[in-house]
């Protein structure tokens, strides 16, 4: 298992140098920089201003080196600076990467303690009332816009209860139940999607699974309902979803960008949006770069969940 | 990323390679469920409000000629917005950008896709595994993100959010269509068209194509809607279909300004978001279970 | 009928289908004795696993409908409630399937998959019935089984794996055994061990065995009685030896011309029935063989009832002695 998981982090590596350049190049091949989006600032005024600023930002370098300051900056811990504050990157850094990253943990949580049971109950009483209430919720859950969802929740909260969840990161450490206050109905938010998706497979393996052998087995010894469904069926039918439920994750990364900005939460995703607008490459590679390993990570913690599951898997 | 997340994680979209592909299907059985019907309903009814727009509620989208921020009445059953424009009409005005923009973009991931695909498919050995490779790249990125950056860079407008979101889904495409197009050339009359002399592109385009449209169909509806939901996720962002003009992403975008005043504004443009992507799955997931009848019940 | 352990009247299953219910199994009687092995027999599609299946009670409800009484011991099982008939499943009546290779749960250990039914049935703790799933292989011949309990399925072979789901059915001692093609997906080497085991155990156990089979070089050599199934019906049962020398039934005949003999000659071809088993739904009125039949008449077009003689039972218009005066 380790030997097998050193494997997976090497090629990961080389799966992320590959992010790297391509953002690199998509970052400085599209049209417009930093300086560009931000003329009518007083320094920018004259073409000269222009291009002496161009020269001090590193942005006159050629490519090559450009890309290399970067993956060097990186490799020994130096972010970089946003090229539009000057603000250091580890420092915006160090409330975004934990915000996001709690939200999208809470988000799969939720998801998952909420869409596998549907799923499985949706299954066990198939063509019943409650499996095809499960199903609306499955097929409306992914057609259902977060932020849309996002807005509604704001807007629900404010008008019912004259409150909104606070839009600073609050530490979880020092204070947990502040900290579950702001970020829980984002976390619902981003569920709801990945909530659907699970619902669906879930009942769908499931189904599956229970016309099993294995499951009659089960049944022959005498084993009751409960038993078969949860310690016979669940198991089995768990184990695809681990790994497309891990894909979408990256959805659910997406979908954190656009509820940060409803909720007006300083996270990965609206420090990107800010960086976008802002044609800030130093902001926008690296929070690229963050998310996409964000969501190999994931991937990678899926693989291995996979196998410790299914004893047939041999991690080598 | 390896190869073996990423086919499990595509097979629910995709398979129906080498069966499917082959079998011609008759559409019309697989509309009869209810489902498939309450699909189909949605999309026709969208397309024919998007289609006949004006003809059906006649208000200016863009004229501003109400007063501004009313409720739902029977002049505007939808409201007027923060400029005193007709919410129903600008919805309505809506349902085409959406349309056009999920289409398009589908089309132009399809486009791509395929041509990697194909090419990688055909031509095997190291051009299959650099194209693959740079696939595989792009997979390591979430494909909202990817479209997010790209429109973003491209600059915000409508033309630029559709080719993003078609770039941005185009790797999930070249994928299926790749192992769709491996099936086939497997096959003996492949060798038969070469040794005929039939040249690269005759045999890509009469042998291989055909054979990985019914993937590629089902691909294309299972996107649809996500393509869709893209679209108003760029255009809340700013990111795609620029105001003046009416986008379901947008109105919500500008909504929330106004929400608690005027609740309305932040209602009905999602609505509409939610029922046309909720149409275009039901429509995809009958298409689905038609086209490749081992996904059944997925 | 002295101490019969299982009795089985008029036994009806019916199906859900797309037009309505279809009838599977009809008017099925059948005994066990306490101790003895009573062979099922018919082609597949016979009926012979969905009979199986209903005697277990694992026939989906909502999908099948199970008539007549199964009693076992005095207790008719149709009348309990699932509850009940759970503490009867792998407590007093055990059954093993004929896929080994799907029947074993893919993550779970090979002994705890053992102690579970030991759990389910008896008052000890997890320790000891860990304990007990290790005896238990050994029972039934699996080498090093302390090891072995802790391996998972996709370790084992198929012969293997047979023995550990044989291992699981005999975890309570159960009453009776009903066996569904043990040996079908087996290499035939496989095969015979298997079956001698199973021989073996029942007398060690002194459990009943209901074997059902297509097989009747199984039937030969381990039945003590047998019944000849054919589309949903039983055709024939008799004691196995008056069956093999004087078969009643021209099915029984026709299977038993089709087996191959040592030592026949190669020049002969090998007899086969024509035609296939009618599929539920679309078997014939009257006497379900005539149209595969080479007797067939007149007679048969009407449903012939059971014809005793002794304890020999012919389902067949030939076996009609009033006919053959009147004739």
């Amino acid at each position: 298992m380790p030997r097998y998981i050193a494997g997976r982090v090497a090629q990961l590596g080389f799966t992320l140098l590959g992010v790297s350049i391509v953002i690199f190049l998509l970052v400085r091949l599209l049209p417009g920089d930093v300086v560009d989006a931000s003329s009518g600032d007083t320094v920018s005024g004259s073409s000269d201003g222009r291009e002496a600023l161009r020269e001090a930002l590193g942005l006159a370098d050629p490519l090559p080196v450009q890309y290399l300051d970067w993956v060097r900056g990186l490799a020994t811990g130096d972010l970089g600076v946003s090229l539009r504050s000057g603000e250091p990157l580890s420092n915006l850094l160090s409330t975004a990467l934990p915000l996001t990253l709690e939200i999208v943990v809470l988000g799969v949580i939720i998801a998952v303690l909420v869409g596998v049971p549907l799923g499985v109950l949706s299954a066990v009483r198939a063509g019943r009332t409650i499996d095809y209430a499960g199903r609306a919720i499955g097929m409306i859950g992914v057609s259902l816009p977060s932020f849309w969802l996002a807005t509604l929740m704001l807007l629900l909260t404010s008008s019912l209860f004259g409150w909104v969840p606070p839009s600073t990161y609050i530490n979880p450490f020092t204070d947990p139940l502040g900290n579950l206050g702001a970020l829980i109905l984002p976390a619902l938010c981003i569920a709801v999607y990945m909530l659907a998706l699970v619902m669906r497979m879930v009942r769908a393996t499931m189904l599956e699974v229970l016309g099993e052998d294995y499951v009659r087995t089960a049944r022959a010894k005498g084993a009751p309902q409960r038993t078969v469904v949860i310690r016979h069926a669940l198991r089995n039918a768990l184990l695809p979803v681990i790994t497309v439920s891990a894909f979408e994750v990256g959805v659910l990364l997406a979908s954190t960008a656009l509820i940060e900005v409803v909720f007006g939460l300083p996270g990965l995703g609206n420090l990107l949006v800010q960086g976008i607008f802002n044609r800030d490459y130093a902001v926008i590679q690296t929070v690229t770069l963050l998310l996409a390993t964000t969501f190999v990570l994931m991937n990678l913690l899926a693989d291995v969940l996979y196998a410790v599951v299914d004893p047939r898997v041999e991690l080598r | 990323m390896s190869e073996h997340t990423i086919a499990s994680a595509t097979e629910v979209e995709l398979s129906g390679a080498d069966g499917a592909a082959r079998r011609r299907v008759s559409l019309s059985p697989m509309l009869r469920t209810p489902i498939a019907i309450a699909g189909l309903s949605i999309v026709l009814l969208t397309v024919v409000v998007a289609v006949l727009g004006p003809l059906l509620w006649p208000p200016d989208p863009a004229a501003a000629e109400a007063t501004r921020l009313q409720p739902p009445s029977w002049s505007h059953p939808m409201g007027t917005d923060e400029l005193g424009r007709d919410t129903l009409a600008r919805v309505i005005r809506g349902a085409r950008v959406s349309l056009e923009v999920g289409l398009a973009a589908v089309g132009v991931a399809a486009l791509l896709g395929s041509l990697i695909g194909l090419v990688a498919a055909f031509y095997g050995r190291w051009v299959d595994t650099a194209l693959m490779r740079f696939v595989d790249i792009l997979f390591a990125l979430p494909a909202l993100v990817l479209a997010i950056v790209v429109a973003g860079l491209l600059g915000p407008s409508r033309t630029n959010a559709m080719l993003a979101i078609g770039v941005a889904y185009a790797p999930a495409f070249a994928r299926v269509v790749r192992s769709a197009a491996l099936a086939v050339m497997t096959q003996p009359y492949i060798d038969a068209a070469r040794a005929l002399g039939s040249s690269s592109a005759t045999t890509i385009r009469s042998h291989l194509l055909p054979n990985v449209t019914a993937p590629l169909i089902v691909m294309a509806s299972t996107y649809l809607g996500t393509a869709i939901l893209a679209e108003a996720s760029l255009s809340f962002l700013g990111l795609g279909t620029q105001p003046p003009d009416p986008s379901w992403g947008g109105m919500l975008s500008t909504a929330r300004t106004y929400m608690l005043v005027s609740p309305w504004v932040a209602i009905f443009p999602g609505l509409a978001i939610m029922v046309v992507v909720l149409g275009v799955n039901l429509l995809g997931d009958a298409l689905r279970d038609g086209l490749d009848p081992r996904l059944r019940g997925r | 009928m002295e101490d019969a352990l299982l009795t089985v009247e008029r036994l009806d299953v019916s199906f859900r289908t797309a037009t309505g219910w279809t009838r599977v199994v009809e008017q099925v009687d059948l005994t066990v004795r306490g101790g003895e092995t009573v062979c099922l027999v018919g082609e597949s599609g016979s009926g012979k696993s969905v009979t199986a299946l209903a005697l277990m009670g694992l026939l989906d409800p909502g999908a099948a409908r199970v008539g007549g009484s199964i009693r076992l011991g005095g207790r008719d099982l149709l009348q309990l409630a699932e509850r009940d008939w759970q503490r009867v499943r792998g407590n007093d009546v055990a059954m093993i399937f004929q896929e080994p290779m799907s029947s074993l749960n893919p993550v779970l250990r090979i002994g705890d998959q053992i102690a579970e039914s030991v759990l389910l049935h008896e008052p000890v703790d997890a320790k000891a019935a860990g304990r007990r799933a290790v005896e238990l292989l050994e029972l039934v011949g699996i080498p090093d089984p302390q090891r072995r309990a802790r391996d998972y399925p996709h370790q084992l072979s198929g012969g293997m794996r047979q023995r550990v789901m044989i291992a699981i059915a005999l975890s309570c001692s159960p009453r009776l055994l009903i066996a569904d093609e043990p040996t079908t997906a087996l290499d035939v080497t496989i095969q015979a061990q298997i079956l001698e085991l199973i021989g073996e155990l029942r007398e060690r156990l002194q459990m009943a065995v209901l074997l059902i089979t297509h097989d009747l070089g199984v039937v030969a050599e381990t039945a003590d009685r047998v019944a000849v199934m054919y589309a949903g019906r039983i055709v024939e049962r008799a004691e196995v030896k008056a069956l093999f020398e004087d078969p009643q039934h021209p099915y029984t005949s026709s299977l038993l011309r089709a087996i191959p003999l040592l030592g026949s000659s190669y020049e002969e071809p090998l007899y086969a029935i024509p035609g296939t088993v009618p599929s539920p739904g679309r078997r014939p009125s009257g006497c379900r063989f005539a149209p595969r039949c080479e007797h067939a008449f007149e007679a048969c077009s009407q449903d012939p009832p059971a014809f005793a003689r002794g304890t020999h039972l012919a389902r067949c218009w030939l076996r009609d002695t009033e006919r053959k005066e009147r004739a």
